[in-house]
């Protein structure tokens, strides 16, 4: 592997890399549903906004304190309180400047430039974007130009990664954020750049102020650092490993970035982090699917999250990452096995990195062992341990790990750049043995033996590619529902009764069907589709208006003329509930994928039609 | 393991030969890091990989530091081969390795001890010449790798590609529409695609079809399967008929049918309810609806306190069933007045699945008791974790006659302990 310092042409790529993964994410989230939690953090996001504009307005009557009230901070800021607010923030401001109608001073309303589900959703299309970008500079800093590529190619092809992308969530700015500072990290042990070390307290900064899985950064950057600078203090064991610049940038910076972002926080800062923890500690629990199964309280099966890793990622980046980790560990695990078992312990290489350099609080790891193998692996497996440890609570989806996933990517890239190196190495001898003067084919180029391996190093990152490209293609706009060829796609995995959506955002597809075929001011009993998602829809015009929304549970249905049913297999028993008040079993709409039904509609006046008693034998005497 | 620095090995060496670099003299050639890297820095500046490929290229050995002999101060290296050495660690030998350096080399006594200090180390991310053994495994992995991701993606469209269509389900609807008698139940395999079946097949299902506990009670039973998956009521049994419509496979199976003498549940309305716990209570008998259809349920006190014909999903499946919701220190009484005995009652319990997942490890069993007149015929205990229980208890000692029976379901902890059942006498 040759890593590599970025050059202007790999910005460049990057940049490219950057710009096709918003505009494929873009263009992908017009046909997508709107999520559970999207709905909320519409809602949060609006209200956020309220602030800024009537800070605007205060600040313009010299009113300026009065914004930063704790009545008025409540007031706009207490909305979905449990997440910290960046996300949100961007997306209010996104919202208000790509689609909110404004009228300016002459009064001039401008045109919205996007529909207002898509104006919520920009953000997360560029954190996704970030993540891409970062790992092909990342990669080329680890195994070269085909490791970067190869990694930001086979991230941005997991099919989830794709799905959770094109959303207002957090799960893939979070993602972005824990990469960005574990490569932050990355590049301040060695202190090349002072400034990296600052930077990455900013980053970790607002990481926190992304998501909560951030909290779990500091001490597996630390477990990392003490792995890095174990030789040190293997020498000196009295003396304490100095403290790097990093961590103290993350504990004062971070903190400072955090507590300055969330407003929440500068009026009830005790108050609102110890809610805000215990509402994280005390999440309730989903009810997840998993090998036919229903999972509603702690612990999932250990195997939870890396079974489903195993089934929704391409199992070509699976295989490749395996290859990229025992790149990393195989000296290690040989020289272990050596000892009892009959294989032969690798050869033992000089060590390189026990250099004397002088190594500071600034530069922590100069001449040491950067262990990139260690981090990569560290975070690559973290996230998953995270959710298979018996108390976490359910919560189920992929989502909940996908930091671990530009890891994975990373090991994948790896194990490219490391075939390729091979393929160098071939070439290369091939070309000293045509060179040689006993070579009856003296004088020939290596020319197109290396042409040919760098044809490879750019084919390989694109074929590699191909199969989460497929898969997230044949699976869109349906993400939650995806499962790889190993698993039989998605057919299969309802085989094996591995979970089939949630956030009830599947609906969207139907709205079409809907409008067309629902009588006037019909009511629709909406089943998991959120209040705010089908204000969403009403508002974005893919709803009619006088299409109603009928509530939640029996009354709902009980008061409906049609009712939904989002297949999940705890939500059977709405199945059952509808059947029971509309009298027959049939419905008049599924909307399936690949044969695997997502959603039921029912309509009340054709049960009626076809309902028979249910206390006489229907059996031929 | 990371790939280790390149250039600090041949520093060592440099060291070695030319001690006065160490007094902060730049080292590398080129200058594509602009100054600012730094040698001995693993991240630093290593350039275009042409370069560093020439720079570490094993074939240099040991030998390459002698290229760089006399360098001293700010003097460029000569690179190792013609080609573009582009930017190679450069910038500040720092001064505090010199020291350490010199320090082992002083000390080392043998020739061989020197040699092995100033030979140049391999390193571990260095690629040996590769035999032929390692061309082939390289050369498979290539090939493996294509394999893999051919093999993927055309596995992802042959699923996508292979479900069965509208037109497979119709062409199965009117072929089953016109063999079908009238009652016969229709059952869908694999239990996931049900809805789309339901969808299919409306005119033949009605709620009493859809929530059977079993089929043993019917001549001829029909099932549309897709996926070659057979229904688990019928596995173990082969098909009288099997036809493949596309993806859709319509299968009817022969059998001879269970004689049913009576159904606990549709005589539900001639029953009584009581509730005992040392006085009697009579729970009163109202009219009520179910599926937008007449239905039974006696009142017991609040309303989850009740029995009544329920539709219950247990093991997120639909029974057809009587709702009796456990009471705590009371045993609660369904008596029904005439019933004709055969061999066995065949008595199906569960717990409705919201309550069986809330009490996951707190759930009490519910224990449900059958009486013919004053004799206890059996009991079953249903546990929590169970799915929709089946038990068959024996009647032959009143085979022939007609007798009340009773079903007595208590339980030591009622939270959450919503029973249903189902039976049948069966001659």
């Amino acid at each position: 592997m040759r890593p590599c310092e970025p050059m202007r042409r790999d910005y460049l790529l990057a940049l490219l890399l950057f710009a096709l993964s918003v505009a494929a994410l873009g263009l992908a989230q017009r046909d997508q549903g709107v999520m559970r939690d999207e709905g909320t953090y519409f809602r949060a996001s609006e209200s956020y906004w309220g602030w800024f504009a009537h800070l605007a307005d205060n600040i313009s009557d010299g009113k300026t304190g009065k914004s930063f009230d704790r009545k008025e901070i409540h007031r706009y800021w207490r909305n979905n309180g449990e997440h910290p607010v960046l996300v949100k923030t961007l997306s209010a401001l996104s919202w208000r400047f790509l689609h909110e109608r404004a009228r300016n001073k002459r009064g001039f309303e401008s045109a919205a430039l996007m529909s207002e589900i898509s104006a919520f959703r920009v953000p997360g299309w560029l954190f996704t974007g970030l993540a891409v970008a970062l790992l092909y500079l990342f990669g080329l800093r680890i195994g070269g130009r085909a490791c970067g590529l190869s990694a930001a190619l086979l991230y941005i092809t997991i099919p989830r990664v794709f799905f959770h992308g094109q959303l207002a969530c957090f799960d893939s700015p979070i993602t972005t954020m824990w990469l960005l500072v574990c490569y932050g990290y990355f590049r301040s042990l060695s202190g090349e750049k002072k400034r990296w070390a600052i930077y990455t307290g900013v980053f970790f900064g607002l990481a926190l102020a992304t998501k909560h899985n951030a909290w779990f950064l500091p001490p597996l950057l630390l477990i990392h650092y003490l792995a890095v600078v174990w030789p040190d203090l293997s020498l000196r064991p009295l003396r304490l490993p100095r403290v790097a610049l990093v961590f103290i940038a993350m504990a004062v910076l971070g903190v400072l970035v955090f507590w300055a972002h969330w407003p929440m926080l500068w009026t009830d800062p005790i108050k609102h982090l110890r809610w805000y923890f215990g509402f994280h500690a005390r999440h309730s629990f989903y009810n997840m699917e998993y090998l036919g199964v229903n999972w509603g309280y702690p612990p999932l099966p250990l195997s939870y999250p890396f079974v489903m890793t195993l089934f929704t990622v391409p199992t070509i980046t699976v295989l490749l990452s395996l290859a990229g980790l025992w790149h990393y560990i195989s000296a290690t695990v040989l020289t272990v096995l050596s000892r009892w078992t009959g294989i032969v312990a690798p050869k033992r290489h000089d060590d390189p990195w026990r250099y004397p350099a002088k190594r500071s609080w600034v530069r922590p790891a100069q001449g040491l062992n950067p262990r990139i193998g260690l981090l990569l692996v560290i975070n690559a497996s973290f996230p998953l341990l995270l959710i298979a440890l018996p108390w976490t609570p359910i919560f189920g989806g992929t989502k909940h790990w996908m930091p671990a996933y530009p890891f994975i990517a990373l090991l994948g890239g790896v194990a490219v750049a490391r075939l390729l190196e091979r393929l160098r190495a071939i070439g290369r001898a091939r070309a000293e043995a045509n060179a040689s003067p006993q070579s009856s084919r003296a004088g020939a180029s290596a020319r197109p033996v290396k042409g040919w391996v760098r044809v490879m190093a750019v084919l390989l990152p694109i074929a590699i590619a191909a199969p989460g490209a497929v898969n997230t293609w044949l699976t869109h706009p349906f993400g939650l529902s995806q499962y790889n060829a190993l698993a039989g796609g998605v057919a299969g995995a309802a085989d094996l009764g591995l979970n089939r959506q949630f956030w009830g955002y599947s609906p969207r597809q139907l709205l079409p069907w809907i409008n067309k075929t629902l009588p006037k001011s019909a009511n629709v009993y909406w089943h998991d589709v959120s209040y705010d998602a089908y204000r969403a829809y009403i508002n974005d015009g893919l709803l009619r208006p006088d299409i109603h929304n009928a509530g939640a549970e029996q009354p709902a249905i009980n008061a409906s003329n049609f009712a939904m049913v989002i297949h999940e297999l705890h939500f059977n028993k709405y199945d059952y509930m509808i059947w029971r008040t509309y009298g027959h079993p049939a419905p008049v709409k599924v909307l399936s994928l690949d044969g695997v039904p997502l959603v039921s509609v029912y309509d009340r006046k054709r049960a009626a039609t076809l309902r028979r008693p249910l206390s006489q034998r229907d059996r031929k005497p | 393991m990371a790939d280790p620095p390149r250039k600090p090995t041949d520093d060592i060496e440099l060291e070695l030969e030319a001690p006065e670099v160490a007094g902060g003299g730049k080292v590398a050639g080129g200058g594509g890091g602009g100054g600012e890297g730094d040698p001995f820095n693993p991240f630093g500046p290593a350039g275009e990989d042409e370069a560093l490929e020439l720079a570490f290229d094993p074939r240099a050995g040991h030998e390459a530091p002698k290229h760089a002999t006399g360098v001293t101060g700010e003097a460029p290296i000569q690179p190792l081969a013609t080609g573009p050495i582009r930017p190679m660690a450069t910038g500040p030998m720092p001064r505090e390795s010199a020291p350490g350096i010199d320090l082992e080399l002083r000390g080392a006594d043998t020739s061989a001890e020197l040699e092995l200090a100033t030979r140049r180390p391999r390193l571990s991310g260095e690629i040996d010449p590769p035999s032929a053994r390692a061309r082939l495994l390289v050369m498979l992995a290539l090939v493996g790798v294509f394999v893999l991701v051919g093999l993927e993606v055309a596995a992802s469209m042959i699923q996508h590609s292979t479900p069965a269509t509208e037109r497979d389900f119709e062409s199965a609807r009117v072929f089953v529409s016109a063999k079908r008698k009238a009652g016969e139940p229709v059952l869908f395999a694999p239990y996931w695609m049900a809805p789309i079946g339901r969808q299919h097949f409306a005119q033949m299902l009605s709620l009493r079809l859809s929530s059977l506990s079993d089929v043993d009670a019917f001549a001829r039973v029909w099932v549309v399967s897709v996926r070659g998956e057979r229904h688990p009521w019928l596995r173990g049994k082969s098909p009288k008929v099997t036809r493949r419509f596309g993806g859709v496979t319509v299968a009817r199976y022969d059998q001879k049918p269970a004689d049913v003498l009576y159904d606990f549940f549709d005589h539900l309305g001639d029953a009584s309810v009581q509730l005992v716990s040392g006085r009697i209570h009579n729970c009163g008998k109202r009219a009520d609806r179910l599926g937008g259809m007449p239905s039974v349920r006696f009142d017991c006190g609040r309303s989850w306190n009740r029995v009544a014909q329920y539709l219950a999903e247990v093991d997120h499946k639909p029974y057809r069933c009587i709702y009796a919701h456990a009471v705590d220190r009371k045993v609660k009484r369904i008596t029904f007045p005439d019933v004709p005995l055969g061999a066995r009652i065949v008595l199906y319990t569960g717990i409705n699945d919201f309550e069986k997942r809330k009490l996951k490890n707190a759930g009490a069993p519910v224990t449900v008791a059958v009486y013919a007149g004053s004799q206890r015929l059996g009991q079953v205990e249903h546990q929590n974790d169970w799915p929709w229980h089946r038990t068959v208890v024996s009647t032959k000692a009143h085979a022939g006659k007609r007798a009340p029976v009773r079903f007595e379901i208590t339980t030591r902890k009622a939270f959450g302990r919503e029973l249903c059942f189902y039976a049948e006498s069966q001659r």
